[in-house]
């Protein structure tokens, strides 16, 4: 099934080009909102990590990553360049008080709340590991890929981005939470 | 508060943050910025080609006009002309000289 992705956007075919956004659309947007937080930005910019990623189809080498990692891979590096130098979007313009967490829904719950703000609050490669390893189950191994690191690294950081979160909880809520 | 509870409770934040619909058209979309930028880098092909055009014909031309400047037979007159203006200047100038140098410093010692 991959291999015939490949072939096909190879090819340049729009119906395989259009399966294939159908396919993994999905995963490369909730990795990209997770990351900048705000609707119409991860979708100006999941266009654009499949633009990037047909322009480079040729460079995919399937021994190295699945095209799931080599998708979030590029997805991670757009999202980055765009927290870096943000452009202004359609969204920023319609918005005069533009705040990224008044575009996320919530259950009202206050501490699920609070827990997503900091979780906003965290630099964007925590957030990206947090949202690859509780939203998508990614394994250290692929995260590490995604993001350019080595999987003990990515083991300590999960580590010290759940202690920070914790206490950051229990500081508010107290030792027993809910 | 027990890690496995802390665990679900950050996997539902993290749900939640992530959980707003794609639009449908976003494979329409995709394809229109492709097909977007292909216009894009075709216009700049052709640009990139019609400078190198227009380079190479006024290469051509200004090496053209020379070239029938040289050959045209006024050309030569004009050159021996000046070659010629040139010649009698500086004899006169040498001329001159000499009887300045005789004036000054030959004459006294006669």
């Amino acid at each position: 099934m991959e291999q015939d992705f490949i072939i096909g956007l190879r090819a340049n075919l729009p119906k395989v080009q259009s399966a294939f956004v159908n396919k993994y659309g999905p995963r490369v947007h909730a990795f990209i909102l997770g990351m900048v937080g705000n609707q119409n930005e991860a979708e100006e910019l999941t266009v654009d990590v499949f633009v990037r990623a047909f322009q480079h189809i040729y460079s995919y080498d399937s021994n190295k990553a699945t095209i799931d990692t080599w998708l979030l891979r590029i997805a991670h590096n757009i999202a980055i360049s765009h927290l870096r130098h943000p452009r202004l979007s359609i969204s920023r313009l319609d918005n005069d008080n533009y705040d990224e967490r008044t575009q996320i829904e919530t259950d009202g719950s206050p501490m699920i709340e609070f827990l997503q703000q900091a979780i906003s609050d965290l630099p964007p490669d925590d957030r990206a590991i947090i949202h690859l390893h509780y939203y998508d189950g990614a394994k250290l191994a692929e995260i590490a890929h995604i993001l350019g690191n080595t999987e003990g690294a990515v083991t300590v950081k999960l580590h010290r981005i759940r202690l920070k979160l914790k206490k950051l909880i229990e500081s508010k809520y107290g030792r027993q939470g809910f | 508060m027990e890690d496995k509870d802390f665990d679900q409770l950050l996997q539902k934040a993290v749900a939640q943050r992530c959980s707003m619909p794609l639009t449908d058209n976003l494979s329409a979309r995709v394809i229109d910025k492709i097909n977007y930028h292909k216009r894009k880098s075709r216009l700049q092909l052709f640009s990139c080609a019609a400078a190198i055009a227009a380079l190479i014909v006024a290469t051509i031309m200004i090496f053209d006009s020379r070239k029938n400047h040289e050959t045209h037979p006024d050309f030569y007159v004009e050159a021996t002309n000046i070659t010629n203006e040139r010649i009698t200047n500086s004899s006169t100038t040498s001329l001159n000289l000499r009887n300045d140098i005789n004036n000054y410093y030959i004459k006294p010692q006669q």
